[in-house]
């Protein structure tokens, strides 16, 4: 960046967030054809209307839109795509409102399982997908959460059973089979 | 009158509050009229009419809002149909062409047009564009702001359809000399106020990229064209297919968009597809001048390519009767007293169904005969013919 460009744009305080200008390296043709791979419906139908980001619960709070990621994914912009769809919960409220019958939700849902195969892995998936091969189950058992359990009148959640250790088991053999571990990067938990 | 546009314009008698149909007395009307042109005697009756060409011009009817649906239509009474609105602002409607909105009879300041409504939603299957939804609501806010100029008006589009001669230019004339603003966004969420009754519309600007709440007086929903209801069986009847959106098909969607697979069927208008009132004059008038042209020749040309039934090997199944599209097979009984198949030949086109559904094989269609056809194939798929084939391939690099 020259002294002249540096000097204007921290005259506007503007931030350099996003490169402003899109060239065609950028754009990956296939894009659509790898969300459709991975469950996504065809997103070349989307109409654009704007109505998944006007239902989306999230949008509301955070700054999530649904139709504009989804224009990413017209585009084949990849890289603008892996950052923030974990904070999607899938409630397919866009599903429902969708003129053109596409759903936002699964869509989401095909971008991680791209956002994870390319590396981009946020930190609390690793530590859930830890506590499944520790605990089996994705949140650790604690004390709150057995004083809980123990005020609706269930029973403590037993790490020791020599039941729950076959069940551990069973995940431990099932996450090594199908190098989830791997994916994840948490080999080391995996004791098969 | 039933309205001042009436057509056609004259006058007829409301049954259920003329005073003869009531009391059975009164015919004031008839010693009045000169031209002694009432008749309380006239009933409804059903005439068989031998015409030669029919035209088909049955209309459509505009999308009834879901009862559950998201823009609340029979919910908040604020909200109203584009039809409704055309009978506010009409000069002898209800109002005399003032503007009042249905909960408290004001003038509302705030006025939403809400586009594709029932149109353009593979959801409810209606992935079809309505084509006229776009230039009355922009047509309707230029009324509005004729009468009332200090009205905002929000249009709430997706895309803009202004397709026709003039209508760009009134797209631009609304929006620079008469403020009307378009949003470009599909409302995601309607919410009344319980005081005022105005409506809170959430939508995403999606040039913006930002998701806005806005407050309006009047939200107007732009209902989308449906088939009309009796489409299906004035299809059965006169032999006319639809096409996937329900209304009648063309015979070819670029060259014969006024023709039918039935002859002598023609369509104009809107029971062909959405259209407006240029294009529906325009389709009359191609419809009637074509149905003018065979009833005033007296002679119909037709292909000479048609079917023929051996009658040795018909057994009078009846199965080319249930399959013909055009209604050409008929059953007969022929001199020995046995039921036989019989191609009237003015109505067959030669397509091959029946000859193809034949189970013994006894319809042969003219020109394409079970040897010709398989002699054709045998050449296509000789090895000289493939050897040339792959060598045309290979010359052009496929």
């Amino acid at each position: 960046m020259g002294e002249v460009e540096r000097t204007f744009i921290s005259g506007l305080k503007e931030e350099l967030v996003e490169e402003k200008v899109i060239d065609e390296s950028q754009l990956d043709p296939d894009f659509a054809k790898e969300i459709k791979k991975y469950g996504g419906k065809d997103v070349m139908t989307f109409l654009q209307c704007g109505n998944c980001t006007g239902v989306c619960p999230i949008s509301l709070k955070i700054d999530y839109k649904t139709r504009s990621i989804i224009k990413y994914c017209q585009f084949g912009l990849k890289k603008y795509t892996l950052g923030t769809r974990w904070v999607c919960a899938t409630c397919y409220r866009c599903y429902e409102h969708c003129p053109a019958d596409i759903n936002p939700a699964e869509v989401m849902i095909a971008l991680r399982h791209i956002a994870v195969r390319e590396g981009v892995i946020p930190p609390f998936i690793k530590v859930a997908a830890t506590n499944l091969v520790r605990y089996g189950q994705s949140v650790k058992p604690d004390e709150e959460i057995n004083k809980i359990r123990k005020e609706l009148g269930l029973g403590d959640i037993h790490t020791f059973n020599p039941d729950f250790k076959k069940v551990l088991r069973e995940i431990s053999v099932l996450v090594h089979a199908s190098k989830y571990d791997k994916l994840i990067g948490i080999e080391d938990e995996v004791k098969v | 009158m039933p309205f001042p546009q009436a057509v056609p314009l004259k006058y007829t008698i409301d049954r259920e509050n003329c005073l003869h149909f009531k009391t059975g007395k009164c015919l004031l009307c008839v010693k009045e009229c000169t031209n002694k042109a009432i008749d309380h005697k006239m009933e409804d009756e059903v005439l068989d009419l031998k015409v030669g060409t029919i035209i088909v011009a049955t209309g459509f009817q505009t999308y009834v809002p879901m009862k559950k649906g998201v823009y609340k239509y029979w919910e908040y009474e604020n909200v109203i149909t584009a039809l409704e609105l055309e009978r506010l602002l009409n000069a002898s409607g209800p109002t005399g062409g003032h503007l009042i909105r249905p909960s408290d009879q004001k003038t509302p300041r705030r006025v939403a047009f809400i586009q594709c409504v029932g149109s353009r939603n593979k959801k409810i299957d209606r992935n079809y564009c309505s084509r006229v939804c776009c230039m009355y609501a922009i047509k309707n806010a230029q009324i509005i702001k004729e009468h009332e100029p200090d009205t905002e008006i929000t249009v709430y589009y997706n895309d803009i359809r202004a397709f026709g001669k003039g209508f760009e230019e009134l797209y631009h004339r609304v929006r620079e000399e008469f403020g009307v603003e378009f949003f470009r966004g599909r409302p995601a969420k309607l919410s009344e106020n319980r005081e005022t009754k105005s409506i809170m519309i959430r939508a995403e600007e999606t040039l913006l990229n930002k998701i806005t709440e806005r407050e309006f007086d009047l939200i107007v929903l732009s209902v989308g064209l449906l088939p009309s209801e009796g489409s299906k069986r004035i299809g059965k009847t006169l032999g006319l297919s639809l096409s996937s959106d329900g209304f009648f098909a063309e015979a070819h969607p670029k060259l014969r968009p006024v023709d039918t697979a039935t002859d002598g069927v023609f369509l104009a208008g809107c029971a062909q597809s959405p259209k407006d009132i240029p294009d529906s004059v325009a389709q009359a008038k191609a419809a009637a001048s074509s149905a003018a042209a065979i009833m005033f020749s007296g002679k119909v040309k037709i292909e000479p390519l048609t079917v023929e039934v051996d009658e040795s090997l018909c057994v009078g199944c009846g199965l080319c009767v249930e399959q013909c599209p055009y209604g050409a097979p008929e059953l007969i009984q022929n001199e020995e007293g046995r039921t036989r198949a019989r191609i009237i030949e003015a109505l067959c086109h030669g397509c091959g169904t029946c000859a193809a559904s034949c189970p013994q094989n006894a319809i042969t269609a003219k020109q394409f005969t079970d040897e010709q056809i398989c002699s054709e194939l045998v050449a296509a798929l000789s090895p000289s013919s493939q050897a040339r084939t792959n060598g045309k391939k290979a010359e052009e690099g496929v």
